[in-house]
């Protein structure tokens, strides 16, 4: 008897459809599936045996013959294992075709019968709201994720007999709801803080601004000067997630099998940061089996990249359009996906090889062609996107033993939020909502700066070497510090405080 | 003892024991040019094919962990053989094993069907 069972894989960020098709024939007992399965696939074949006759089934000795349809459709991974098992046990009478109708089964089997977790839950849950599609079971251990989508019906559960006696209405499973209240507060959930940092007040302040108008950051800096532990709190003062952000957010931690029951959902922004030997694969995804890579696990976070020349070149290289579109595309001869990819970049870098050269202390032992050598592996159409360079010098006794600690994050977010409403304003109905991505042509139309400003402005170009490009940044980054401030045209202060953040097109030490 | 004469000896146990469990025996070693199958019967409509092993006790090993994959293969092919000749071929069938294990003596110490004992 031919039974059709309803599943779905995830193709990228997106669920597609799959019909597990069991046929049953007499012959000799052979099992094959077709349908362009890959190795985890065609092993299902041992696992739903195993688990049929585990869950007290009989295994009938026939001629099985399992189609994946779409047929030209590349299948991965072994979430339809459980779909298979109910295709089996449709087809061989335990169960009846219409009660599986309208239901779709996705879970990976284990020998016992058990259901083990899938990946890309979310995206799948998604898909079926709007497909129009119900009733979706689901291991438990997914099934909250899933039900983030309050518009299907989520039934988790633990194996496969309990899967079969709810097929059959033997046994009820209770159909799970998230209650989003639950959820904590995602201020709550930093055990963090800008106050654990001690000094630093410049570099504070230049992450408010880059965290207030959404710039990229650069740390330059010592060893041990504190850019790591600033990085990492960099997200405690971003502005909270939509709930839409977060559900972009979670769909591609779930593609990537981030998540787990307790946290199925990514309430605060994430922060990434990959180690400098990551390929360029796995910084931007890709690979045979193909997986986000980091930049869209962040985001709607921050992408930290901690002693930035040591990442490969082509690794480095690969950010270039995906800081520009905040999406990224990866084409390969089998496939083609675009994954987002919006996150805020924020680099950390020492100076020199030896990392001491703007150290007052330490002496730098480097020749002046290998700090040259240093800096220019950061390649200039990278540096372009890089807003704000801050240097982060090394702590001094006196600030290290000072008792007093510095504004909290909480004081900070508020401002930056603030910042961040007025910029929403601005930009209702254009395709952006902060200042970084304002670009050359809009920059002259909202950045208006009053008449010291500019003068200001003139006199850093002639004086400081500024660049044209460094032009626009300033203006950029000073309507940032203007609406931190609550003005409405950026002045002169805020101009000179622009200028502080643009370090190395001042030339000033290197 | 002789291992054909061995081998022969637990065919005609073999058999005698699937009687006994309700099979009902259609051809003893049906062979072909592709192979051979020990026992071929019906259980409750079903087609079985038996492969019969006999071991006696000194050797290492169980009877039917002899049976590797190029048998495998063979008995599919004779079996499919058989189903062609009487055009049987979406008939429900299987494949059974009967293990038999003689003691130093020759006389039988254990025999087991393992039913369903191939598949692919």
């Amino acid at each position: 008897m031919l039974a059709k069972i309803e599943s779905r894989t995830v193709l990228g960020i997106e669920a597609k459809k799959v019909e597990v098709e069991v046929d049953m024939s007499g012959g000799l007992p052979c099992f094959t599936i077709v349908g362009l399965p890959d190795a985890a696939v065609k092993e299902s074949r041992d696992r739903v045996i195993s688990a049929i006759k585990n869950c007290g089934f009989k295994f009938p000795p026939k001629k099985i013959t399992i189609n994946l349809a779409p047929a030209d459709l590349r299948k991965e991974g072994a979430s339809f294992d459980l779909a298979i098992a109910i295709g089996i046990l449709v087809s061989n009478g335990d169960l009846e075709q219409k009660d599986v109708e309208g239901k779709v089964f996705c879970g990976e089997l284990s020998l016992n019968g058990g259901l083990r977790p899938i990946n890309g839950a979310l995206p799948i849950a998604i898909g079926l709201s709007k497909d129009g599609t119900d009733n979706f079971i689901l291991p438990q251990e997914n099934a909250p994720e899933a039900a983030i989508v309050k518009e299907i019906s989520v039934f988790p559960a633990k194996d496969l007999n309990e899967v079969v006696n709810f097929i059959k209405g033997a046994a009820k499973i209770a159909r799970l709801k998230v209650d989003f209240c639950d959820i904590p507060k995602p201020s709550a959930l930093f055990d963090i803080d800008f106050s654990d940092v001690k000094g630093q007040w410049h570099v504070k302040r230049g992450l408010e601004v880059a965290a207030a108008g959404g710039h990229n950051v650069l740390m330059i800096g010592p060893p041990g000067s504190g850019k790591t532990m600033l990085a990492q709190r960099l997200v405690t003062i971003l502005p909270e997630l939509s709930f839409e952000e977060m559900l972009e957010t979670t769909k591609i931690h779930s593609v990537s099998g981030l998540l787990d029951s307790r946290n199925f959902l990514v309430s605060r922004q994430p922060f990434r940061m990959p180690h400098h030997t990551v390929s360029y694969a796995g910084l931007v995804g890709g690979g045979k089996v193909l997986r986000p890579g980091e930049i869209s696990l962040a985001h709607n976070g921050v992408l930290f990249l901690d002693e930035l020349p040591e990442f490969h070149r082509d690794a480095l290289e690969a950010l270039r359009q995906p800081l520009e579109g905040g999406v990224i595309t990866v084409s390969r001869a089998a496939y083609n996906f675009t994954y987002p990819a919006k996150f805020m970049l924020v680099a950390a870098m020492n100076p020199c090889p030896c990392g001491y050269f703007t150290d007052p202390k330490k002496e730098c032992h480097c020749a002046p062609q290998a700090i040259q050598r240093y800096l220019s592996k950061i390649s200039g159409p990278l540096l372009d996107r890089i807003d704000i360079h801050l240097e982060v010098p090394s702590l001094h006794y006196k600030e290290l033993s000072n008792k007093s600690r510095g504004e909290s994050s909480f004081d900070i977010k508020e401002r930056v939020n603030r910042a961040r409403e007025i910029q929403k304003e601005r930009f209702k109905g254009l395709n952006m909502f902060c200042n970084s991505h304002l670009s050359s042509k809009n920059i002259e139309r909202y950045c208006c700066i009053d008449k010291e400003g500019s003068e200001l402005l003139k006199l850093a170009i002639l004086e400081l070497g500024l660049s044209a490009r460094g032009y626009d940044k300033v203006l950029k980054i000073g309507r940032t510090i203007a609406d931190l401030a609550g003005a409405q045209t950026i002045s002169a202060e805020h101009i000179s405080e622009a200028i502080n953040y643009r370090s190395l097109d001042r030339n000033l030490g290197f | 003892m002789e291992s054909k004469k061995l081998g022969d000896l637990g065919e005609k146990l073999a058999a005698r024991s699937l009687a006994l469990k309700g099979y009902s025996i259609i051809a003893r070693n049906f062979r072909c040019k592709l192979g051979e199958i020990d026992i071929i019967a019906l259980d409750k409509g079903t087609l079985v094919f038996v492969e019969v092993r006999s071991r006696s006790d000194e050797e290492y090993g169980l009877p039917y962990e002899t049976i590797n994959h190029i048998k495998k293969r063979r008995l599919r092919k004779v079996a499919t053989a058989f189903q062609m000749k009487y055009g049987l071929l979406d008939h429900d069938s299987r494949f059974d094993c009967v293990s038999v294990i003689f003691d130093d003596g020759g006389n039988l110490k254990d025999i087991e069907i393992i039913k369903d004992a191939i598949w692919s």
